[in-house]
């Protein structure tokens, strides 16, 4: 299935499971803390 | 207006492709009514490692949080701060833009990079590869990282999300009272993308020969 279709989830049988799965995405997307650090990191650094 | 890029010495071809790519993605949302605001600025390489950039004025994320300070990346109310600054006009003190519809671009267009980057696994994102024009449009630059070739700082993998949504971004929705239409945005322009899957898929093949990084059949 290649990269592109695991991250299209093709295995999804319909639309609105599908579209819970990306709402998922948002809220790990939303709530990585990691990032913030890093952002930090990169402000300091090029700042 | 273009400018030249030696300095990063980046292969701008995949730069090309990833920005092919967001336009096919785009127009198969506007077929299906569904207008992102996507920015694909072109780039033209003419060596192994250099090539021309089209010029977008707009601003950095991360100059936007430099002149707040260490806890500009912190602070939620920045985006949405910069938005209303840069919608008056600083001679007349009128609007330049309808505040409305400076979130409305936004909005739509942070959806719609959060599905094409996240599909694309587009790597190395931090606040200096967005940007975000006065009107309000968001857009990603810089596509040296994709299909999930992700950069690693210290040993540590930077990419931990699946694609860059920080509070600032969110809080922007979330104020104005639109983290649903941001939802279904993403919702209808993943399921979009999901029906065009083969078309898009083949595109990735036509080019697995042309010697680019990180495209391999699978």
């Amino acid at each position: 299935m290649g990269y592109l279709g695991q991250m299209l989830k093709l295995d999804k049988e319909n639309d609105e499971d599908a579209g819970n799965y990306f709402v998922g995405l948002i809220n790990q997307s939303k709530n990585e803390k990691f990032r913030l650090l890093d952002n930090m990191i990169h402000n300091i650094k090029h700042g | 207006m273009l400018i030249f890029n030696k300095l990063s010495g980046d292969d701008l071809r995949q730069d090309v492709l990833v920005l092919q790519m967001l336009k096919i993605m785009d127009k198969m949302w506007i077929d299906s009514n569904l207008d992102l605001k996507i920015v694909a600025y072109k780039v033209l390489p003419t060596g192994m490692k250099e090539g021309f950039i089209e010029f977008v004025r707009a601003s950095v994320i991360d100059k936007l949080q430099q002149n707040e300070g260490v806890s500009g990346a912190l602070d939620r109310e920045l985006l949405l701060k910069h938005l209303r600054n840069m919608g008056i006009d600083p001679k007349s003190q009128g609007l330049r833009y309808n505040p409305d519809n400076q979130i409305f671009n936004f909005v739509r267009s942070l959806a719609g990079f959060c599905v094409a980057t996240c599909i694309l696994g587009i790597g190395d994102r931090h606040p200096g590869n967005v940007m975000v024009k006065d009107n309000g449009i968001f857009f990603h630059i810089d596509y040296g990282h994709f299909l999930g070739n992700f950069k690693y700082k210290f040993g540590i993998k930077r990419e931990r999300a699946p694609f860059l949504l920080t509070p600032d971004m969110a809080h922007v929705y979330s104020k104005k009272g639109l983290e649903e239409d941001f939802k279904n945005y993403c919702k209808k322009a993943f399921n979009i993308l999901r029906k065009n899957a083969s078309r898009l898929m083949n595109l990735f093949i036509i080019m697995s020969t042309a010697g680019i990084n990180n495209i391999f059949i699978n």
